[in-house]
């Protein structure tokens, strides 16, 4: 559960429609980042909603590590006042998110850094972040045989032999 | 391990399978019960596993349609129906005093002669189009009867649909001051109306008395000389966007019966009565469109040399496509397929049936490498009144977002009352027959001919991938269950049956409609 601390406004300076924020992960560090960058995060939006409502602004604890963090600061940093669709609240969501090269040449990296960048990203509601990743990981699922899912996703087999041999699908029967 | 999948929220698992085909989601299915849960929990994820395992693929991903809910049921209704091959529930068509058979048809859809009352065919005022409501076909019951209001047919006009592409033409002939001026129309299938995108609000004017409008692909229409004798015949193409004539030239023929238009090429089947008198031969003539001089380029003639077609040299080309009941054996006849651009051939030869389908895109190909000119041969071993049919599932709703899928069925023996009353399936889909199979509802045929119908990358990838598979499956009685009212039958290029009916106690001729 992230916890909100009172910071001294002075860390934080309000300067009109480029403020900034004070990001706080999970091992500790502080990272000051404009407002206008994170925007595209639902969940920091809502926050800052929550700070004009109440007047006051305190940093953001966030439960993953400074190294995530920054990746997904880059993202919404190279985004920065982009429109992309799936991130309007308004819009309706797309069937599929579209492939952007960018998001691809920034996700090369291994296996382990792009479930946690999902798993931020999901935490910070950022939709086409979240998407993009999705795709990634798809592409690394493609093709492989079950055996070859199992080691990738790192779960065991705990099917009875029985339901092992049932149909695949409900609708396959 | 702190990083694997299974530790992903579920909301993220499902957009990541959500960007898989089939193949990995069931891949993905097998690994855990985590994962089996939510895939089969997942009604995006069934519908994407049903689609595939239909051989078929969404047309449009768009929100606004209809919701992935209603998608699947209707995909689950339509495997359902494709299961048990359930006949569609009786249609009956008022006020067809007289008719024989539908004018035209194309892909689900067929049009009906208009509402006469009395037997005045000279001033036709409208037509109607039915599409034929069935589970087979995706098409519920509220869609099915459209008229199309006002066209100034005269009784010798020719029409054809293109329900791909909701078009209707149709040509009037008028004599005017002793000319004969041809009017051809190209008309809005939903609407009636001249269609927004025909040259000269949808009516092209000509002074060729001679041409007859023959077939349509996409945006060209083809016309030539409407002749039973032969001699030069000079068909012409025309862009009945543009009104341009993209093609024009002259070929000379022996005995014409039948032409189609492909995008390239026209294909005209040529030949007398019977073999003996007249070679019978498919012309193909390469389409070039020319700026300046527009011409036809080479024909070429090909001779069907298929061994059972020359020992017997018997061979009828038949005109009349829907016409089936009115070829005796020992004939044959053809039926172009407008939709798959497909020319299957029914012949009759030393008391074996055989039936070839002769891909239109691939003619050139098949018959340079085949010197029997087949793309696939499936003999049948007992004789049939019907031949084969292509059965083309498509439009899935009202054109806003369409599946697409063929099945290929041959029947034997169907409407033989003494006959046993069996289908000969050929699917392109193993999963499907497989089901079929394990339900109990068909029997692999041994010793058919399995093989694939399809090859060549012009095909398709869908179709060069699934191997066909042969099975039986038990029809229902239908002179039992339809009475002994049925008069005559056509099965139409759709996989329509349709029937005419002779209720004594009424004395009325019903003409009643079935998808098969």
């Amino acid at each position: 559960m992230p916890t909100i601390v009172s910071v001294d406004d002075s860390t934080v300076p309000g300067e009109g429609s480029s403020r900034l924020l004070l990001l706080v992960s999970s091992d500790n560090k502080h990272i000051v980042v404009e407002e206008d960058i994170m925007s595209r995060s639902r969940f920091i939006s809502k926050q800052v909603e929550g700070f004009e409502a109440t007047s006051q602004r305190h940093a953001i604890l966030l439960p993953f590590s400074s190294f995530v963090l920054n990746k997904v600061i880059e993202y919404c940093s190279h985004y920065r006042g982009y429109y992309l669709l799936e991130d309007d609240p308004d819009a309706a969501p797309p069937g599929r998110s579209p492939v952007r090269e960018w998001d691809q040449e920034f996700l090369d990296v291994d296996r382990n850094m792009l479930l946690r960048i999902i798993k931020a990203a999901h935490y910070l509601e950022i939709k086409s972040l979240v998407g993009s990743c999705a795709r990634a990981i798809a592409d690394m699922i493609r093709g492989k045989t079950t055996e070859e899912m199992r080691e990738i996703l790192g779960v065991e087999n705990d099917f009875t032999p029985e339901e092992e041999h049932s149909p695949s699908s409900k609708c396959t029967g | 391990m702190a990083h694997s999948l299974p530790f992903l929220p579920n909301e993220i698992l499902l957009r990541i399978l959500e960007m898989l085909g089939c193949r990995d989601i069931l891949a993905c299915h097998a690994t855990c019960s985590r994962m089996r849960v939510l895939i089969t929990d997942s009604i995006a994820l069934q519908y994407s596993i049903e689609l595939s395992a239909c051989g078929m693929i969404d047309g449009r991903q768009d929100p606004h349609t209809l919701p992935i809910q209603e998608r699947l049921d209707r995909i689950r209704r339509y495997t359902a129906a494709w299961e048990t091959l359930l006949w569609t529930s009786r249609l009956a068509l008022p006020h067809l005093v007289g008719l024989e058979s539908p004018i035209s048809v194309s892909g689900d859809v067929f049009l009906l002669p208009p509402s006469v009352v009395g037997a005045i065919a000279d001033s036709v005022t409208g037509v109607q189009v039915q599409q034929i409501p069935s589970e087979l076909r995706a098409i519920k019951e509220d869609h099915q009867i459209h008229s199309i209001p006002v066209l100034a047919l005269t009784g010798n006009g020719k029409i054809r649909l293109d329900a791909a592409q909701e078009l209707i033409v149709f040509r009037e002939r008028n004599f005017i001051g002793g000319q004969t001026v041809t009017r051809t129309h190209v008309h809005s299938l939903l609407t009636g109306e001249a269609h927004p995108l025909a040259f000269a609000h949808g009516v092209m004017e000509t002074m060729d008395p001679g041409l007859a409008f023959e077939d349509m692909c996409g945006d060209l229409l083809l016309e030539a000389i409407a002749s039973d004798v032969g001699g030069i015949c000079t068909p012409i193409v025309r862009n009945w966007k543009t009104g341009l004539v993209e093609a024009k030239g002259t070929v000379m023929i022996k005995h014409r019966y039948m032409a189609f238009l492909d995008k390239q090429h026209i294909i005209s089947v040529t030949g007398g009565t019977y073999l003996a008198l007249y070679p019978t031969c498919l012309q193909v003539t390469s389409l070039v469109s020319v700026d300046t001089t527009p011409t036809l380029a080479e024909s070429r003639s090909y001779s069907f040399a298929l061994p059972e077609f020359l020992q017997h040299k018997l061979l009828h080309i038949h005109t009349q496509i829907s016409n089936l009941e009115h070829i005796p054996p020992p004939h044959g006849c053809f039926y172009p397929d407008p939709a798959d651009r497909l020319i299957s051939v029914a012949i009759n030869s030393s008391g074996k049936r055989f039936v070839i389908d002769i891909p239109v895109r691939t003619f050139k190909t098949y018959i340079s490498s085949h010197p029997g000119g087949a793309a696939a041969i499936i003999p049948w071993d007992a004789w049939g009144t019907h031949g084969a049919r292509m059965v083309h599932v498509s439009p899935f709703d009202t054109g806003r977002w369409t599946l697409s899928g063929s099945r290929r069925m041959t029947f034997r023996r169907a409407l033989e009352p003494d006959g046993p009353n069996m289908l000969t399936l050929l699917d392109y889909s193993p999963r499907r027959v497989a089901r079929a199979v394990a339900r109990g509802t068909a029997t692999v045929l041994h010793g058919a001919e399995v093989g694939t119908v399809y090859t060549g990358p012009e095909c398709g990838p869908l179709r060069t991938l699934l191997p066909c598979i042969v099975t039986e499956v038990p029809l229902p009685d239908i002179m039992g269950e339809w009475g002994e009212g049925v008069e005559s039958a056509w099965l139409c290029e759709n996989g329509v049956l349709f029937l005419k009916c002779d209720a004594v106690s009424h004395r009325i001729l019903d003409a009643c409609a079935y998808t098969i």
